[in-house]
């Protein structure tokens, strides 16, 4: 239970376009302890331009960034070619887990083809839903 | 028999007589040539002889001459006058003398050349004869003067003049008969050239006479064994004759110019009926039917007048015999002539054409049904949109027609007979790659001797479009080694516009199954991304809400919206699992099912659920993990809403065992059961059991689909109020179905 309390992780960054679920996912990852802090980003962009700020100060980087898919104007797709071209630094801190309500079997098999995708949840990120990941990144990455 | 050898020695004989004609005439001009070889040598022993005499008379003339001038200057010179008158009439006398041998002379003179020089000699004698008579004169009254010695110089210088008259005379005779000499011994030689010539051509025509006769003899010799030989072979000829007359096929029978019948051989005996000896001499019309007897006499003295060779009757005229029974029968006459020494014989052979007129008949029939049947196949092969043929590879490995039918017109756009003329036309307006098709089918067929089938298209030639035709061929060898195909070509645009237009249809529904399935990914997305928003915030509800009654809400909005939720991914399943094609991969049992009770433990009283699996993957199972997933959470599900919660232990166990061909899967609960009434409608779609039961209805409907698609079997067993048991046969997909 001491473990709930401390935050694991001090950042993630949520990509998604729908404030709703922003709001829901964010109260649940404060909640479950998952991390300190949330930042959001609307659009594929904006989260691109975020990222590339604080490639010169690596500390700042989230450690997850949570990316939606069907996104208006610039998809998830849009955002993982762009990360690539990204400062080495920011592409080795960052793990990115997709959380997207597409149950497109393509939109699955699509992202698990690029490498530096982790993993692929759908939506609701509810508590049991982060408890399992939290299990799964400790295993992984630690 | 002499004549018949010459006969048939005509040559020879002319030969024979060419030699007596040239040995005839050679002998006259023998004789011609020796008599004129005879006449010169007469005449110039003739010339000769007058020569002779007249050089002898000449030299006694020169000596008169001599003589009359000595007795002259013996007369000048004596002075006795008795001596002087004895020597002047011994002068005298010799002078006559003189005169009678020129007048001899002159009988003998035989051309005029020498009559010339004659007289020249007797003019200079009468000169000579003048100065000696003006000698004697002077002599008589002078004595020796000058001027009687001029006179005797003048009278020897006459009489000399006179001797060379003479010499000339007789130089000029021994010339002539030189002359004539060289003449006639020249045609003596000549003649003996002529009389050998003639020797050696009698000497040769006298050997080819001898020749000529022992020939003759010879041959005279061999006639006569001829004609011993000659009588035998008249009798072997007449045997002969006979043998071929009595064994001939055919009826033989000769006719006087009377119309009365001469020869009757057995087979006229046997085609007529008749015996020989009761026919000869009777009218050759008792064997013809009434009807031909009155034309029949007259074209029989028509024959005799003009007789020839030739059949009788003509193509087109039927001829018919009567047999001695009355009987009718049909005949084919040929006639032909004798002459004899009792007149001319009309011969006819006649030959009994029954047999030959009913196979005629026979044939006709036939012919007449293949003509039926002929007609037959152009009808059927007219009633199919194309044509049939029959069609052969020769020895030089080009391919013809042997048949093709009327239908080729309207396929090819030529008559069967242009292209029997031209093999070409049929391959014509085949464009190349379909011609390489056709050839390749072909080829293989010779080989194989397996029926072809190829369909390629033929250039309209009135549209500029082209047709589709099918090529249907059956090949046998014929005996002759050749290999023969019976086939069809059928106008298949139809077919082929049709199967097009499947073809676009197909791709068209492909399109819009591509996007039907985006719709519905992107329908269920925007349906689902809400609910899951609203069971977000109903759990923050839940979780933190201090009122009951507000707790007990939230988990009923949420029981609700899951139900929503389950049922918009049974909908988004049931339309994958109609349109997507299975796609195949190793399946983890145990990952599926812990996933999928993980995403059911929403559900009311999951948690106080048992669940058991045993699962034996040993064999690597193919199959669709996606639709298996699916399989697995309607099943499991349905076994969580129709538990028994109020039994103590309620259960749901899985197991799992696969093998080389199958998967056999059973998941079986201790729930309430399903009634007998029930079990066999529980896969329709949307049947539900009652109104008070959760669920859509959609969810065993979908199972039960799935399971087809994946070539399995699935099967229920229930009994009400102790619980029920799926059971599902999966096929192995390996293989890469």
């Amino acid at each position: 239970m001491k473990q709930d309390n401390k935050p694991i992780y001090k950042k993630v960054l949520l990509i998604d376009d729908n404030d709703v679920d922003c709001y829901i996912t964010g109260r649940n990852i404060k909640k479950a302890g998952f991390a300190s802090e949330v930042i959001v980003r609307e659009s594929s962009e904006f989260a691109l331009e975020y990222l590339e700020s604080l490639a010169s100060t690596p500390d700042e980087l989230p450690e997850i960034i949570f990316l939606d898919i069907l996104m208006p104007e610039h998809d998830g797709f849009h955002f993982l070619e762009n990360y690539q071209k990204l400062p080495l630094a920011v592409i080795e801190k960052c793990v990115i887990i997709m959380l997207t309500s597409s149950l497109n079997p393509e939109d699955h098999d699509r992202s698990m083809k690029i490498k530096l995708v982790n993993k692929f949840i759908n939506k609701p990120l509810t508590s049991d839903a982060l408890r399992h990941l939290k299990d799964w990144l400790v295993e992984d990455f630690k | 028999m002499k004549i018949s050898v010459l006969k048939h020695t005509t040559p020879s004989r002319i030969l024979l007589s060419v030699y007596a004609g040239l040995f005839f005439l050679l002998a006259i001009t023998g004789y011609f040539v020796m008599k004129e070889a005879g006449d010169t040598n007469a005449k110039y022993n003739d010339i000769s002889g007058n020569s002779t005499r007249k050089l002898a008379l000449i030299g006694e003339i020169r000596t008169g001459v001599a003589r009359v001038e000595i007795a002259v200057l013996r007369g000048i010179s004596v002075n006795d006058d008795l001596d002087k008158v004895n020597e002047l009439k011994s002068m005298n006398s010799q002078y006559e003398k003189n005169n009678a041998k020129l007048e001899d002379y002159e009988k003998l003179i035989s051309d005029t050349m020498e009559q010339v020089l004659f007289h020249d000699m007797l003019l200079k004698r009468n000169e000579n004869t003048k100065a000696r008579i003006a000698l004697l004169r002077m002599n008589a009254g002078m004595d020796h003067t000058p001027v009687f010695n001029h006179q005797i110089e003048f009278q020897n210088e006459q009489f000399e003049k006179f001797q060379q008259t003479l010499t000339q005379l007789s130089d000029y005779i021994i010339l002539q008969t030189a002359s004539k000499d060289r003449q006639a011994k020249d045609s003596v030689q000549a003649a003996v050239k002529h009389i050998a010539f003639l020797i050696a051509a009698t000497i040769f025509l006298l050997m080819l006479m001898g020749f000529l006769i022992v020939r003759a003899i010879r041959k005279l010799m061999l006639t006569n064994s001829e004609l011993t030989d000659r009588d035998e072979k008249l009798q072997t000829q007449k045997n002969l004759f006979e043998g071929l007359l009595e064994s001939a096929p055919d009826g033989i029978i000769g006719i006087n110019e009377k119309g009365m019948i001469a020869i009757f051989n057995k087979q006229a005996e046997n085609i007529f009926g008749y015996n020989r000896e009761e026919i000869l001499g009777e009218l050759i019309e008792t064997l013809m039917p009434e009807r031909f007897r009155k034309p029949h006499e007259a074209h029989t003295a028509g024959y005799f007048r003009s007789p020839s060779n030739r059949v009788m009757g003509g193509s087109q005229h039927e001829l018919y015999g009567k047999r001695k029974n009355g009987k009718e029968f049909p005949i084919d006459i040929g006639l032909s002539y004798l002459e004899t020494s009792e007149g001319k014989i009309a011969i006819s052979s006649i030959r009994d054409v029954t047999e030959r007129k009913k196979a005629e008949q026979q044939l006709r029939s036939s012919e007449e049904a293949l003509q039926q049947s002929n007609r037959q196949l152009k009808e059927i092969s007219s009633s199919i949109p194309g044509a049939v043929y029959q069609f052969v590879i020769d020895e030089n490995k080009r391919g013809k027609f042997l048949f093709v039918s009327e239908g080729i017109k309207e396929l090819s756009g030529y008559t069967p007979e242009e292209i029997y003329s031209d093999d070409h036309k049929m391959t014509e307006g085949i464009p190349s790659e379909d011609l390489q098709l056709l050839n390749q089918a072909i080829s293989e067929s010779v080989k194989t001797l397996k029926p072809f089938l190829v369909r390629y298209r033929i250039l309209d030639r009135e549209t500029g479009n082209y047709k589709w035709v099918r090529s249907n061929a059956v090949p046998f060898v014929h005996p002759n080694g050749k290999t023969v195909w019976n086939g069809t070509l059928i106008n298949i645009s139809d077919a082929k516009l049709a199967e097009e237009e499947l073809h676009r249809k197909n791709s068209e529904l492909i399109k819009t199954n591509e996007e039907l399935d985006r719709f519905v990914y992107s329908t269920s997305h925007d349906l689902r991304s809400p609910l899951t928003s609203v069971l977000g915030l109903t759990d923050f509800i839940e979780s933190e809400s201090s009122e009951p009654e507000t707790i007990e809400h939230a988990r009923m909005i949420k029981a609700r919206i899951q139900r929503l939720d389950r049922f918009i991914l049974n909908i988004l399943n049931y339309s994958r699992n109609n349109r997507v094609e299975v796609e195949t991969s190793f399946i983890r049992f145990k990952e599926i099912i812990e996933a999928t009770i993980y995403h059911l433990n929403y559900m009311e009283g999951v948690g106080k659920i048992q669940f058991e699996t045993q699962i034996d993957d040993s064999h690597s199972f193919l199959s669709d993990p996606v639709r298996i997933t699916t399989v697995f959470e309607n099943l499991i599900a349905n076994a969580v809403k129709f538990q028994n919660f109020n039994q103590p232990k309620p259960v749901i166990r899985i197991e799992i065992k696969t093998g080389p061909g199958h998967a056999q899967i059973t998941v079986r609960d201790n729930g309430i059961g399903i009634a007998p009434e029930h079990q066999q409608k529980i896969f329709n779609m949307f049947y539900r059991v009652s109104g008070k039961t959760p669920g859509s209805g959609l969810g065993l409907y979908l199972v039960k689909e799935i399971v087809d698609k994946l070539e399995g079997t699935l099967d229920v067993q229930s009994e009400k109020g102790s619980g029920t048991t799926f059971s599902i046969i999966l096929k192995n997909l390996q293989n890469g179905k």
